[in-house]
């Protein structure tokens, strides 16, 4: 599957957040995007996801444009994983990943022996199958992230769309999700996650985006795109990168903000 | 596993419970009927079976009591379906079916009907299409502001319902104190006291055709109850699915209050006891509000018409009633992890 994004621009009432942006990106990747806050990855990501139509430009999958997609077309097409949240109806493990597969149905029914094969693959993939019975609002915060990604996978779409997957997850589950990313990019997903961890970006991701200025500054190999002057011109502090001996796997230190007397 | 077969089994029960107070409510009442005799006149519609009851006993049974125990068990198990639509909609357990209006405007149509001096026909219309007209206006005001739909259709409903609120207050206070005053607040009491076969043909029907595609939609509600923005993505036309949605819910409300007049609570408790028994996933839960609120609504209005010589009304015995059973509800909850 390819994503292709061309000259995309997006604004607010009379504030505009995107300009232009370009972006192509093919199956198989886990691209992070890096930004400053307000640099508009959210709104990049929800223009992608459907959400907001008003953009000028084209979002296109394998050569179609999304804006001519039904809501159950495009969902077919690209999944959304959101952050771990509370939900306002606890429901079982087993139930929330087969929400997943809603747009394999027709509108009346509901999830039939196909869809829970569908369910029950994607859990297995993740490892959680055995929590199928379990209430998802149980879970620990690392555990409904691995359920939101099951669900984007029984929605089988070839593209998943991440809006800081890590933000709510501690050291060790931050690690653990990211892993299974990598994993099912091997696999041939294509995985576009943003991110506020340059560490995250070089540890696993195949692709880094530098979203600055309304636009895509830069897009490659991490290590080759994330370089100190970017990092500190994106996001205004010093920063320094050092090297872990371990091929393209550099790590990233804020440097000293305050003049020291 | 063992969970499904459990939820399954108590939804068999109370679908047992909702039979026995169906039936059960036919021999209770002023005029006791002995069940052997409920049986042989209920089969004599079908069988010819030779007459040893006096006539009496048939125009109880089939003008008074039958079309009382229906419409108890069609407005309990409506407003629970409407309620918990509305709640899954909204994502939030604490929403009842009057939430976007429809009860205060149905309750605006009827005092208004009651003040013109409408005949019983007309006051019914007159508060079935004010409910609907309550619920269109906050839809429309709803849509044409951006930003978050839920919230804006939330906000709508409470303006709408508190200026329909002031406009029955303001009839209230120039309608005739000896007259037309103590029929509307008698009105707005909600009573089942004089259910007719005329209602239930006026109200069964948009109740029914109201609840089908809520039950059709159940799988989607479950969806939608992720929010706007995740059911969207996961394919769910979410636009469509809750104006639909809505309509039923609101048809639903405003059939129902147009021939009981208010009856509180109901759409509120009984959803909630229903998440508690069988889980919040609507493939069980909607059908367990439909039994759980027919019958709770039965065995209500059986208490509401035996418990004193003259009629309770029975929107004060569902809030007496309701509003306790409520808390307990909170409370227990809290205690359970």
């Amino acid at each position: 599957m390819q994503l292709k994004i061309e000259e995309l621009s997006f604004g607010y009432r009379c504030f505009e957040v995107l300009k232009s942006v370009d972006l192509s990106a093919d199956s198989g990747n886990l691209i992070c995007v890096l930004g400053k806050n307000g640099a508009g990855k959210s709104t990049l990501f929800r223009c992608i996801l459907g959400l907001l139509k008003g953009y000028k430009g084209r979002i296109m999958v394998d050569g179609t444009d999304v804006r001519e997609l039904s809501t159950k077309e495009l969902a077919r097409k690209i999944a959304y994983i959101p952050q771990n949240h509370d939900p306002a109806f606890s429901f079982t493990v087993l139930d929330m990943v087969l929400m997943g597969t809603t747009s394999s149905m027709s509108v009346m029914a509901s999830p039939g022996e196909k869809q829970k094969t569908a369910a029950y693959e994607a859990m297995e993939t993740l490892g959680i199958r055995h929590m199928a019975d379990r209430s998802y609002g149980h879970l620990s915060g690392g555990e409904q992230q691995l359920v939101l990604i099951a669900r984007a996978l029984a929605q089988e779409a070839g593209i998943l769309v991440m809006d800081e997957p890590c933000a709510n997850l501690d050291y060790g589950n931050q690690a653990r999700v990211m892993e299974e990313l990598k994993a099912l990019a091997a696999q041939g997903y294509l995985i576009i996650q943003s991110t506020h961890s340059p560490d995250q970006a070089f540890l696993y991701a195949d692709q880094a985006a530098v979203l600055m200025d309304g636009g895509i500054k830069a897009m490659g190999e991490p290590s080759l795109v994330l370089t100190e002057e970017v990092l500190k011109e994106m996001y205004g502090i010093p920063v320094r990168l050092f090297d872990t001996g371990e091929e393209n796997r550099k790590l990233c230190m804020p440097g000293r903000i305050r003049e020291e007397n | 596993m063992t969970q499904n077969r459990k939820n399954n089994l108590r939804l068999a029960g109370m679908a047992a419970l909702f039979l026995a107070c169906f039936f059960g409510s036919f021999l209770l009442g002023r005029y006791p009927i002995h069940p052997w005799t409920l049986i042989k006149v209920l089969l004599s519609r079908i069988f010819p079976v030779t007459p040893d009851w006096s006539s009496q006993v048939e125009t109880v049974l089939f003008q008074v009591r039958l079309p009382r125990v229906i419409m108890a068990a069609l407005i309990g198990a409506g407003l629970s379906c409407a309620g918990a639509s509305y709640q899954g909609i909204f994502q939030n357990p604490m929403v009842s079916p009057d939430v976007l209006g429809a009860s205060s405007g149905a309750g605006f149509g009827a005092a208004l009907g009651l003040f013109i001096g409408l005949g019983y026909r007309g006051v019914s219309l007159s508060a079935f299409a004010c409910g609907m007209a309550a619920v269109m206006a906050v839809i429309v005001i709803s849509s044409r502001v951006r930003t978050n739909p839920t919230l804006n259709l939330v906000l709508s409903g409470m303006m709408i319902s508190s200026l329909f609120t002031a406009a029955v207050s303001f009839l209230k206070l120039v309608a005739d104190p000896s007259n037309t005053l103590p029929v509307i607040t008698y009105w707005l009491m909600g009573s089942l006291a004089s259910i007719r076969p005329r209602d239930v043909s006026f109200a069964a029907p948009w109740i029914i055709a109201g609840m089908i595609p809520v039950l059709a939609l159940r799988w989607q509600l479950n969806v939608l109850t992720l929010g706007e923005e995740e059911a969207r993505c996961i394919g769910v036309n979410t636009k469509r699915i809750r104006v639909i949605i809505i309509l039923c819910a609101t048809l639903i409300t405003a059939a129902a209050v147009s021939v009981s007049g208010l009856i509180g609570w109901v759409g509120l408790v009984i959803p909630h006891f229903a998440r508690i028994l069988v889980g919040n996933d609507y493939r069980k839960m909607m059908p367990a509000s439909l039994l759980l609120g027919g019958s709770f609504l039965l065995i209500v209005d059986n208490f509401a018409r035996l418990l004193t010589t003259s009629e309770i009304p029975i929107g004060i015995l569902t809030a007496f009633v309701g509003a306790p059973f409520f808390l307990y509800l909170i409370l227990r909850e809290g205690n359970r992890v």
